[in-house]
């Protein structure tokens, strides 16, 4: 099954992707989300399987109009059983973590209705946690890593390696931040405040009304 | 036994390879962009390609298929 997954190359692209940014590394779901869909279909085939032989095999019908009707009863059922574990497992894989220099990507999609993107600023994260909350989440090492950033939270639920992958995405952090300009930085301040002057829609004030409003 | 037997298994066949194409075409398209990688070659712990969904792909709709045609032949 897919666990943990680093790319080498850095010009892998997928949706939402800026032109700076560099791939580092992304996940999928840890493979246990898979665990309840295929016990259900290996239950289905079951049950049909052992219905069909007793209906057939053990004792067999002489009217050949209700075995038939049976026989597509059962059909429909083993295809639909089949139809849903597929969608499921293609469900599966539509489900990635993608993290880059600059960003951490969930992209959540299904194969009709579902289609987002949440993406959260590494240099912006202000607390990053992860959590295990049972026995088989510590066992099989996969649990939730929280994302907090000023009014954003991302939650993201069955991460693989959990211990692994936290201290990948904290490492990313630190890169992200070293990377951001700082707040220190009086020229990047400047420019900063340079370029946003011309979305500056207040009236000037002159400046002898400045002056008398000036607190002492 | 033969002359209602094709009809049935043509519509089943057909449904089956519908369907699992149809879900094969919307998965590509939901996945294309989003980097699970078309060659093993990229990654440091190789798991699942894009080729592997393909194959397996065509494992289940072949599983599909003799299981229906096998089922009908012997029980219709």
């Amino acid at each position: 099954m897919v666990i943990v997954r680093s790319c080498q190359s850095a010009d892998m692209d997928f949706q939402g992707r800026h032109a700076d940014e560099e791939f580092h590394l992304y996940y999928h779901q840890h493979w246990i989300r898979l665990l309840w869909p295929f016990t259900k279909l290996a239950a289905w085939n079951v049950l049909i399987m052992g219905i069909g032989y007793l209906t057939f095999v053990q004792s067999p019908m002489e009217d050949v109009m209700t075995r038939r009707m049976l026989l597509t009863l059962f059909t429909v059922f083993f295809l639909f059983a089949h139809i849903e574990f597929l969608a499921r497992f293609y469900r599966y894989f539509l489900y990635v973590v993608v993290a880059t220099d600059r960003k951490i990507h969930r992209i959540k999609k299904t194969l009709l209705l579902i289609d987002d993107h949440q993406s959260i600023d590494l240099s912006m994260l202000q607390d990053m946690a992860k959590s295990q909350h049972s026995i088989i989440q510590k066992l099989f090492g996969f649990g939730t890593i929280i994302l907090e950033a000023q009014e954003t939270m991302m939650r993201l639920h069955f991460m693989p390696h959990i211990h692994e992958t936290y201290d990948r995405l904290m490492q990313l952090r630190e890169l992200a931040r070293t990377k951001a300009p700082s707040f220190g930085d009086k020229s990047a301040d400047a420019s900063f405040q340079k370029s946003l002057r011309q979305f500056d829609t207040r009236t000037p004030i002159r400046k002898s009304v400045q002056r008398a409003y000036s607190p002492r | 036994m033969f002359t209602m037997l094709t009809p049935a298994l043509l519509a089943w066949v057909a449904l089956i390879l519908l369907v699992e194409a149809g879900m094969w075409l919307l998965f590509h398209r939901g996945v294309v962009r989003i980097c699970i990688p078309a060659d093993l070659a990229v990654l440091r712990k190789p798991r699942v390609s894009m080729a592997m969904l393909h194959v397996f792909a065509f494992l289940h709709t072949a599983l599909l298929l003799f299981a229906v045609i096998a089922a009908h032949f012997f029980l219709w």
